[in-house]
């Protein structure tokens, strides 16, 4: 081993002695900076993940519209069913209706669904908590559980509508009386968007509401795991008609999923300021290491060190002191990241905040997804930081006259 | 250029060597000319008044420092011809150091500092590690070699960074009052063993002291005054 890099370690682990407590203390403000950025990065991660799942689960991969409707959806279903990367894809109809039950009237954006289809692209039966999809017929409607407690309608109640064609009609003197509907079901998907003030009813039904006869609004499509969304969402635009139009879902909520990006960018640079003064604590630690050493440092110049040789043997102690700070870190996080709801549990229950937790977040549960790329620009900056911190005291020591530094006392 | 004095290699020459400091804005001219020369296997003394330039001398001999003026030769190679680095180089495996106060790394043992040395230089080979041995068994200090250095009195640690200057195998061994933080029984203890190491490896030795009996003991005896070589 280069006597540079033995020295280093030399000074950090002295033979026959305890490791230097400034080392000590300089791997703990690494360790603590990268423990705290992983974790957080993982956990933003992962709702990230769990926010995504929803959109895709309650939207499908690909929509397609025309902004109008769609009358040859048959045509358009066959095509699509002679794709590979289409798993199943459903038609639907969709618009918003004025809904009253017991003079509490709501507006909830209302979804017409093709009851053969729907499951296999958007899974709803498995999201209805109480009563049944099964349930569901053309005089019936699922409402979605805020809207539920919003008219305080519940599975067995009749809740009435409008629709824009019965506004309509009676702008023209008409006498149309509000459709009444049997409640059959409620859901509720964790996924905001969806369970605010939405309701569903069968295809059929929701074409008569809106007088669209056997035309639909779109289809929505499930792809095959693994297919891109964006990918094939151009493809189908180059082989479908105009002004029909395949959407991703990414597509669709691109600038939810930038403000999900931004966040987790914006906790990383918030946070890289932890390793940022744990690189200070190790630059502050070698540089008086250095000075302590002055004498030392001379000696090495003496009996042949160059100031090339020094500078690498206090960079590598600030790299070595970032490795050992980063590899800590990372297996303290995924260590904590392995017990997080343990933790979240037993510090809910110490402060009586389970039910809190759920009824404000929806989760009980933290959720995490490990993305490797994380830990690489974690690992990387913390290494860059500290082996800068490292530059500052190496050149001073680099600089140093050994007969300059031997004269002092 | 190397010249044969007697039967032995010239290993040093310096010629005509000056340096001025700066202090207070006043010029103090330290040395003024000095020249000497050493052979291999021949010892030399200075001794000189605190503050007449001796530290200052051998640190331009060992090219820590640059002469203003004057060269000075390392077995025929004129060191301001070598760049910093090469300087560096060349002391890893020409000359040895023993200082004042010893210098010795707190975080390595005993037989480790010995060995420093050669892992400035290089490499440390199966018999670096035996040369390292066999002089600090000379030394007196075999028995120690696991020892902190913290551990070892004033004379065994100087003992150690004699053996540190010797591993190497150098032709040229400076010493700064080795014994200036030394009582005079260990001191005469480690000049002993100094002169006699030396001598046994055909080292030339460069020996600055306060003490006349010491200085005595060298093959010849140099005094600087008023910056110059008497």
């Amino acid at each position: 081993m280069p006597w540079y890099f033995y020295i280093a370690l030399k000074q950090l682990f002295p033979t026959g002695r305890p490791a230097s407590f400034f080392f000590l203390l300089s791997v703990v403000g690494v360790m603590l900076g990268v423990m705290i950025l992983v974790i957080v990065q993982s956990v933003m991660g992962g709702f990230g993940r769990v926010y995504r799942e929803k959109i895709v689960t309650t939207n499908g991969d690909i929509r397609i519209e025309t902004g109008g409707v769609i009358r040859d959806h048959a045509d358009l279903l066959a095509y699509l069913g002679t794709r590979p990367e289409v798993k199943a894809a459903t038609p639907y109809a969709h618009g918003f209706v004025m809904l009253e039950h017991r003079n509490r009237p709501a507006f909830p954006a209302i979804r017409g669904v093709d009851l053969e289809r729907e499951n296999a692209v958007i899974p709803i039966s498995d999201f209805v908590i109480l009563g049944g999809f099964d349930a569901l017929d053309d005089e019936s409607v699922l409402l979605s559980s805020n809207l539920a407690k919003s008219v305080r309608a519940s599975v067995g109640s009749t809740v009435e509508v409008f629709t824009p064609l019965m506004l309509e009609k009676l702008s023209q003197d008409e006498i149309i009386l509000p459709r009444e509907l049997k409640v059959v079901g409620i859901y509720e998907t964790g996924w905001s968007d969806f369970d605010t003030n939405t309701m569903v009813c069968t295809l059929r039904l929701m074409q008569e509401l809106y007088g669209l006869g056997d035309g639909v609004h779109g289809i929505a499509l499930r792809l095959h795991p693994h297919i891109d969304a964006v990918a094939f969402s151009r493809v189908l635009n180059e082989a479908i008609p105009k002004p029909k139009q395949a959407m991703s879902w990414m597509d669709m909520y691109q600038d939810f999923l930038w403000v999900l990006r931004l966040e987790k960018n914006i906790m990383f640079f918030l946070l890289i300021f932890i390793v940022l003064v744990a690189a200070f604590v190790i630059a502050n630690a070698q540089l008086l290491t250095v000075l302590r050493k002055t004498r030392e440092i001379g000696l090495i110049g003496a009996i042949g060190g160059r100031p090339g040789q020094l500078v690498l043997c206090y960079c590598f102690q600030g790299f070595f002191i970032g490795f050992l700070g980063t590899a800590f870190g990372v297996a303290g996080a995924l260590v904590s990241l392995h017990y997080r709801n343990d933790i979240i549990h037993a510090f809910a229950a110490l402060t009586e905040s389970q039910d809190t937790l759920v009824k404000f977040y929806q989760f009980a549960d933290i959720p995490v997804h490990y993305v490797a790329s994380d830990f690489v620009i974690i690992s990387v900056c913390a290494l860059i930081l500290s082996t800068l911190a490292g530059f500052l005291p190496a050149w001073r020591a680099a600089t140093m006259c050994p007969a300059e530094a031997l004269r002092i006392e | 250029m190397m010249e044969e004095h007697g039967q032995r290699a010239e290993i040093l020459r310096v010629n005509g060597v000056t340096k001025t400091f700066l202090s207070g804005g006043r010029s103090i001219e330290v040395l003024r000319g000095v020249d000497l020369y050493l052979n291999a296997g021949e010892s030399m003394s200075i001794r000189g008044e605190s503050g007449s330039g001796k530290t200052t001398l051998l640190n331009i001999v060992a090219g820590l420092e640059a002469a203003d003026q004057g060269a000075v030769n390392w077995r025929g190679r004129e060191t301001a011809e070598l760049s910093t680095s090469q300087r560096a180089k060349v002391r890893t495996e020409y000359l040895g150091m023993v200082f004042q106060a010893f210098y010795l790394i707190p975080e390595l043992n005993t037989f480790e500092n010995v060995l420093f040395a050669c892992r400035v230089r290089g490499r440390v080979t199966p018999a670096d590690r035996e040369r390292a041995r066999t002089l600090l068994s000379r030394v007196g200090l075999g028995e120690r070699e696991k020892s902190s250095v913290n551990q070892l009195s004033g004379g065994e640690r100087q003992r150690v960074a004699l053996a540190r200057a010797l591993v190497i195998g150098p032709a040229l061994i400076l010493a700064d009052e080795p014994t200036g933080n030394l009582d005079e029984r260990t001191a005469d203890v480690v000049i002993g063993l100094l002169l006699e190491v030396c001598r046994e490896a055909n080292a030339g030795l460069i020996l600055v002291t306060h003490n006349a009996g010491f200085a005595e003991m060298t093959d010849r005896a140099g005094r600087l005054h008023l910056g110059r070589m008497e």
